[in-house]
């Protein structure tokens, strides 16, 4: 069976599903406002601004997520404990990238896990209530999202390029 | 004359960012550097004269309040951009801070597209200050030059 292709309107319904599902405040994945702004910075001259900074992202959080297992894991401990000064810098570095998008969920997450580094307290920071398994899942939810809703914005960008050709032929 | 920027950012993304928000300002004379030792350098250097330093607070070898610091001590006040600095940490005390050291404005990041106007609108005030207060000088200069000359008779 032959799947149809998607009309504008319907990439275009499921784009605005997404950002709707992204937006709400329950769910804390992305601050409208924040986000919009990053998107009107997306221009003619550089058509594939936020998908570069999209990407930027998706790798630099993984690495910074990957320092932060490295220095919660015991071989790295120095003195029987992690290093936390170094721990904190990084999740500042985290949170601050993660700002650009207005990743609302993400930057409390740094916050909380931040504040157990502060207090010391390794169990907390390794699992359960703002601990870096659940920095983690916050991130991995954001990167999804975030690729998935460049896509789906090249897909619209294609289409519209490719009707608006149709449409010059026409002529 | 062209508006010059200095952006001292050790997150690629931050100064990506921050560097098309000039773009789209109309701003593209922007140079870029990691921390602030290297914003130091290019402050000090007589050939750069930038009108705005966007500084983040914390980054490596060199923050940004020392560097902002460092500058207060070591650049004429003339070649001194208008210092700003950034921090996505907002805590209380934070702008005292800043200020104390000598920055001449503090701003939480992400800049909003809102703080990024009514700086450009501070900017502009700030130039034709500086622009007024240079041709007043001339002027006083030209008078005493003048006087000096009639009361030597020539």
């Amino acid at each position: 069976m032959v799947e149809m292709a998607k009309t504008l309107k319907e990439l275009e319904s499921e784009r605005a599903t997404m950002e709707e599902e992204a937006f709400d405040k329950k769910n804390k994945l992305l601050n409208q406002s924040q986000f919009q702004e990053l998107l009107e910075l997306q221009t003619d001259e550089e058509p594939d601004f936020v998908e570069e900074i999209v990407e930027m992202y998706i790798t630099d959080a993984q690495d910074l997520l990957s320092e932060l297992h490295v220095l919660f894991s015991e071989d790295k401990f120095i003195e029987g404990k992690p290093d936390y000064n170094l721990a904190r810098a990084v999740l500042h570095k985290l949170k601050g990238s993660s700002s650009t998008f207005g990743a609302d969920g993400v930057q409390q997450k740094c916050e909380e896990l931040r504040e157990h580094c502060i207090n010391e307290d390794l169990d907390t920071c390794r699992d359960g209530e703002g601990s870096l398994a659940q920095l983690q899942r916050n991130v991995d939810i954001l990167s999804e999202f975030l690729a998935k809703y460049t896509a789906k914005t090249k897909e619209i960008h294609a289409l519209k390029t490719a009707e608006g050709g149709g449409a010059e032929e026409e002529e | 004359a062209e508006v010059r920027v200095l952006v001292a950012e050790d997150d690629m993304i931050s100064q990506r960012v921050m560097v098309k928000m000039m773009s789209t300002h109309g701003i593209r004379n922007v140079d870029v550097v990691g921390n602030g030792a290297e914003a130091l350098e290019r402050v000090k250097d007589a050939g750069n004269c930038y009108n705005l330093l966007l500084m983040d607070w914390n980054m490596p070898t060199m923050d940004g309040l020392a560097a902002t610091q460092a500058m207060r001590r070591e650049v004429p006040a003339e070649r001194l951009p208008h210092i700003v600095i950034l921090t996505a940490a907002a805590m209380s005390g934070d702008r005292e801070q800043c200020l104390a050291a000598g920055a001449d404005e503090y701003l939480t990041k992400p800049i909003s597209r809102q703080a990024m106007e009514a700086l450009f609108r501070k900017l502009g005030r700030r130039e034709a200050d500086k622009a007024e207060a240079v041709a007043v000088a001339a002027a006083a200069d030209d008078k005493n030059v003048a006087a000096a000359a009639g009361a030597s008779g020539v």
